[in-house]
């Protein structure tokens, strides 16, 4: 009777911590797979409130974009100018702060620079090894307006123009493939910019985004977010500009910023993958917990028919433990690796 | 000569004119003094005061004689030869007295002509004058003469005016055998070669000879003052020039030459102080004209210079200062070294792109003539010549293009 008592004693145990750690087995493992994946730290409501997430805001920087801009198009009126062109408005531009400048600059060494001044509103100018040159809206330096996607600037040498720039976003390789895994967990992505029409829709037709607000200033992003919850979304907003801390305020997910979810980047792969891990733990948790106790019903069959001991009470309630833990890495796991596909 | 000469026993209307005349000998003193030293050479300089008593004591001689009274030679006599004597111990020719005799008898002689006709003065009256006063000149001639010979002799025997005399003959290179000459009279030594400086003196000063060495020879020539001393003395007369010039002063050296060659020695030593001017030179208290060969050579010829710049490098002058001053200074390098764009840049410390982008623009201006060797070599010379002066800060280059092209 006292060994009845025992092993149905231990195996009671044995069912409810199962049952309690089912439930956070899967926070630990997402935890563990997901820093694989650059999640560096998410907290534990963060998970669940990811896993409901169906409607993702993405802003330009940083998630389709890796955040910097890029020289598109170099054009010298004389052909024979290319490398002048490169040189001489690189040299310029390593004294510039933005990502137009470092843009530029990265088409060029650092050169002898002096008299470097930027002039609001037109562009910047300065001597290269003592020729004088200007970078800027191009009818500053005295040249034809162009209509390109991207952001046009002139460039002028020894008071001669040389030719024009065009800079744009420099999209990520794997932006249009993360952005249809998106789709394929059910989240809209949504697109927000502070460049023109014209430019914003381009770069949400190269990484396949349906919905984009160009233009779009800080504090109308909050509205935009409100909205989308108002449709009965399930936002997150992900941003890595301190000016969106109203409008990540807001989401239902911040990730980026001074939000509570924090990644290496804010790659639209790496949100991607956020989403998944979390569904995945949000379904480990969900079984877990009813899984997690089916050994220790079985220890009490097998005790009910006389066939067991308090030995094999003890290895059912280990198995409830080794099958809540199980059942949580196989759903964080199996989500995290179809992230991936 | 002290004798009185009697009345020569002019017509009576003769008499009353130089009457006349005695009133004014003052005036037209005055204006014959005023007339010659217009006239006469810069060198009489500082003679004005010995002309107006030569004029006004003849002019007052001639009319005591010519009325008869008692007048002594004594006086006229010796200042005439005075004068003789002062032309020729200053070293200049017995030519500036004579020309001033003859301009000053003209003139009078004019003025007595002028007042015979207004007084209906007959010819005899006028012949009996003009003997007179033909007798008159003839006797100071022979007194001026007398001093000038005085003087001469003199001269030759003074040390200083001897060797003023040789500097002068050396820098107008006269020949040898003058040079051996006028070397003996002033008792300097003339060695086979020469050290000419040119010293640049401050506030009007000059260097006395006795400042110097008696090796060394001295004298103000403008634009400087002349040093000409043996070479192996050079170190010492150029410490002595400098202590005697003053701090301010500037000294140019050149290198030893024979002595017929010191005009050109001169002229480059003069040369360098101008390129020290132009700021082409080092400013230096002792300026070594042989460590400048080339700069004083490359400015030889300032006008030549100027005429090629325009000619040559009129693609230069047509640009921008900044654009100007750097494409002339990448050419410069290139023509001077035929290397890379990178080995230029590594000269001139920019980027090899920056050296690519300036021989396209250079190749633009000048287009096929950097193919012709001569034009090449030229362009060498006038840019050796032209980019210190242009560096120094002289845009007459650029003045001159901008007026020539509007």
């Amino acid at each position: 009777m006292i060994s009845m008592v025992l092993e149905l004693v231990v195996l009671g145990v044995g069912a409810l911590a199962a049952y309690v750690l089912g439930a956070r087995f899967p926070r630990v493992v997402a935890g563990w797979v997901g820093r694989r994946s650059g999640i560096e730290a998410v907290p534990g409501p963060a998970w669940t409130a990811a896993a409901k997430v169906d409607a993702v805001v993405l802003d330009r920087w940083g998630t389709v974009t890796t955040g910097r801009l890029k020289v598109t198009t170099v054009d010298p009126l004389d052909p024979d100018h290319v490398r002048n062109l490169r040189w001489f408005a690189g040299a310029l531009e390593h004294e510039a702060e933005g990502r137009l400048a470092r843009a530029i600059a990265r088409l060029s060494p650092r050169g002898k620079v002096s008299g470097f001044e930027q002039v609001p509103g037109c562009g910047v100018l300065g001597s290269v090894d003592r020729h004088p040159v200007r970078i800027g809206r191009p009818a500053w330096v005295g040249m034809a307006e162009r209509n390109d996607l991207g952001v046009v600037v002139g460039v002028e040498l020894d008071g001669r123009p040389l030719g024009y720039l065009v800079v744009g976003d420099e999209l990520r390789d794997e932006a249009r493939t993360a952005v249809s895994r998106l789709a394929a967990l059910g989240v809209t992505p949504v697109l927000v910019s502070d460049d023109t029409a014209r430019n914003t829709e381009h770069l949400a037709e190269a990484c396949g985004i349906e919905r984009a607000h160009p233009e779009i200033a800080p504090e109308k992003r909050a509205r935009l977010v409100a909205e989308l919850q108002e449709q009965g979304h399930v936002v997150a907003f992900v941003s890595s500009r301190p000016e969106d801390a109203e409008a990540q305020a807001a989401a239902d997910l911040a990730v980026g910023a001074d939000g509570s979810v924090r990644l290496q980047d804010l790659d639209v792969g790496r949100v991607a993958a956020l989403l998944s891990t979390a569904r995945g733990v949000a379904t480990g948790a969900r079984l877990a917990g009813p899984l997690g106790p089916v050994p220790a019903l079985v220890g009490l069959g097998l005790a009910v028919l006389g066939l067991g001991s308090v030995v094999l009470s003890a290895i059912c309630a280990l198995l409830c433990l080794v099958t809540a833990a199980a059942v949580g890495a196989v759903s964080v796991m199996r989500t995290e690796n179809l992230s991936r596909t | 000569m002290t004798q009185t000469q009697r009345s020569p026993g002019l017509p009576g209307s003769a008499v009353w004119m130089l009457k006349s005349l005695e009133s004014e000998v003052r005036p037209i003193a005055r204006q014959v003094t005023r007339h010659l030293r217009e006239s006469l050479p810069a060198e009489t300089e500082g003679f004005d005061e010995l002309i107006f008593t030569a004029v006004h004591g003849a002019m007052s001689h001639f009319i005591d004689l010519g009325l008869g009274r008692a007048a002594p030679y004594t006086a006229i006599d010796d200042h005439f030869r005075k004068v003789g004597f002062r032309v020729a111990a200053l070293g200049e020719t017995r030519a500036i007295v004579d020309a001033g005799i003859d301009m000053a008898t003209t003139e009078l002689w004019d003025e007595l002509r002028r007042r015979a006709v207004e007084n209906e003065l007959s010819a005899a009256a006028l012949n009996a004058l003009d003997e007179m006063m033909k007798t008159y000149v003839g006797h100071l001639t022979s007194q001026v003469t007398a001093g000038f010979e005085a003087g001469t002799e003199a001269r030759d025997q003074d040390n200083d005016v001897a060797r003023a005399r040789l500097i002068d003959r050396m820098l107008s290179g006269a020949s040898a055998a003058e040079m051996e000459v006028q070397a003996a009279l002033g008792e300097w030594e003339l060695p086979e070669k020469v050290t000419v400086m040119a010293v640049e003196l401050r506030d009007g000063t000059q260097i006395a000879s006795g400042a110097l060495s008696a090796t060394a020879l001295t004298r103000r020539r403008e634009p400087t003052q002349v040093v000409i001393c043996p070479p192996h003395d050079t170190a010492t007369i150029t410490k002595q020039v400098r202590a005697a010039a003053g701090p301010k002063s500037r000294v140019s050296i050149c290198w030893p030459m024979p002595p017929e060659d010191v005009p050109a020695a001169w002229r480059w030593a003069n040369r360098a102080l101008a390129l020290v001017n132009a700021r082409v030179i080092p400013a230096k208290p002792v300026i070594d004209c042989l460590a400048y060969r080339t700069e004083i050579w490359l400015h030889a010829e300032p006008v030549m210079r100027r005429q090629l710049a325009q000619e040559l490098l009129e693609p230069l002058l047509a640009e921008s200062e900044n654009s100007r001053e750097i494409l002339t200074e990448t050419l410069l390098v290139w023509l001077e070294t035929r290397e890379s764009a990178p080995a230029i840049a590594a000269v001139l410390g920019v980027h090899p792109q920056t050296i690519r982008y300036r021989w396209k623009r250079i190749n633009e201006l000048f287009g096929e003539s950097l193919r012709d060797p001569a034009f090449v070599t030229q362009l060498l010379l006038l840019l050796k010549a032209s980019v210190p002066l242009w560096v120094a800060g002289d845009q007459s280059d650029f003045d001159r293009y901008q007026q020539q092209t509007g």
